[in-house]
């Protein structure tokens, strides 16, 4: 018998408790609740396979199986022409006006593209700055010609704190605490 | 000098010359890509030409894969930076809006899993069983057939609240189809499923919206 697609979305709405579609379903109850005799597993396959004809997503059989269907089966016919007046008013479906105006888009996509790099670009100059600071420090002999710089003129050392600091923090972690611990391990 | 030997180089000039005098909202869609294709970062005006004529899409697609975000205009301002980073890579400009399509798709599938870190109802890498289970074959519109005079309106109302009710994974693999116009393989790629999920979530999709929807369809 050619199963009947109207009858099945129209009739058989009790079979199943439809609240139970929420989710959180187990999945030996989800199974159980799709238990379909082998009638409906027919309906089932000939949908998808309807489905997957529509989208062109079929085998030269399976096109050949749809086409035959078409031309015997009215509720199939039927079928056919719903899904492809679904897709007709799903593809031309309105959607909501913009909540924006495009120039705004276009002047935000700008200002964030403008802004990226330039803050890439100050990341990178301060890197080098440090770089530069660090090789300073290091070349500079320990003589009496580096501290006196600093004593002399503490506010040229303003713009340079920030990485002062940076420097320091190495120096004060490296003595850890938890290095003293073994010493006092029972021997 | 023979006129026989020119031609074909001074076709190619002329073309480039016009192109770069052309106001760039006279330039076809694909001569506009090929323009944001030349030097390291697309120039400006051409850039700001290709939103103006491509945004509507792009909201187009956000809309359908999220239809309840609040922050789609955010969202589709980052679309336009990953293309103008990435626009030079293109390498067949005549496939600019399915490459456009994909981009924004994937943008959401970005934020989707960063959202759903933060709170995980439903899960893409929960098994597929389950999410699959969650939908059942028979699901019948409880609605009254409506009147013949039934407003186009009222219509869309009821299949945007249809699309909007579908389970995540559903919603998502049918606007990739329908919308974007992707075959099975792009989008089991893209979701990380199988074909056969994809061909299946597919159909139950269509299956509840047109049952849901069967006297509008009928109509």
């Amino acid at each position: 018998m050619m199963p009947n697609f109207n009858e099945y979305n129209e009739s058989d709405s009790s079979r199943f408790d439809h609240n139970k579609l929420d989710q959180g379903k187990l999945d030996h109850e989800a199974e159980e609740r799709t238990q379909l005799t082998s009638d409906e597993i027919e309906k089932r396959d000939r949908f998808e396979l309807l489905s997957a004809y529509l989208d062109g997503e079929v085998t030269a059989d399976e096109k050949r199986q749809v086409e035959v269907l078409l031309a015997t089966d009215p509720a199939m016919q039927r079928l056919h022409t719903r899904l492809m007046k679904l897709r007709y008013s799903f593809r031309s479906l309105p959607v909501p006006p913009s909540e924006q105006p495009v120039e705004q888009t276009v002047a935000q996509v700008f200002a964030k593209i403008e802004r990226k790099p330039r803050r890439m670009a100050w990341g990178g100059g301060l890197a080098i700055a440090a770089l530069f600071v660090g090789a300073l420090v290091g070349i500079v002999p320990r003589t009496e010609f580096a501290p006196s710089m600093a004593r002399i003129q503490p506010e040229n050392a303003v713009p340079s704190n920030g990485l002062m600091i940076a420097l320091d923090r190495p120096v004060i972690a490296i003595p850890k605490a938890t290095v003293a611990t073994p010493s006092s391990l029972p021997q | 000098m023979s006129r026989e030997s020119l031609p074909v180089s001074w076709s190619a000039v002329e073309a480039i010359a016009t192109q770069a005098a052309m106001p760039v909202d006279k330039l076809s869609n694909y001569d506009l890509i090929l323009q944001c294709q030349t030097g390291l970062r697309p120039g400006k005006s051409v850039f700001a030409e290709l939103i103006r004529r491509y945004q509507s899409h792009v909201e187009k697609v956000l809309y359908h894969l999220a239809p309840d975000w609040s922050d789609r205009a955010d969202l589709s301002q980052e679309v336009w930076i990953r293309v103008y980073r990435n626009i030079t890579r293109l390498q067949e400009p005549e496939k600019f809006r399915g490459w456009l399509s994909r981009i924004a798709t994937n943008l959401f599938y970005d934020e989707l899993r960063k959202r759903k870190r933060v709170s995980p109802p439903l899960s893409l890498d929960a098994p597929l069983n389950l999410e699959d289970g969650e939908m059942s074959w028979d699901v019948a519109s409880d609605d009254p057939r409506p009147d013949d005079e039934l407003a186009t309106q009222e219509f869309y109302e009821k299949l945007r609240e249809a699309i909007a009710d579908l389970p995540e994974v559903f919603r998502t693999t049918i606007v990739l189809r329908e919308i974007e116009g992707m075959a099975y393989e792009e989008i089991a790629e893209l979701t990380g499923v199988s074909l056969g999920t994809v061909k299946s979530r597919i159909a139950r999709a269509r299956q509840r919206l047109q049952s849901q929807l069967q006297p509008y369809l009928e109509a």
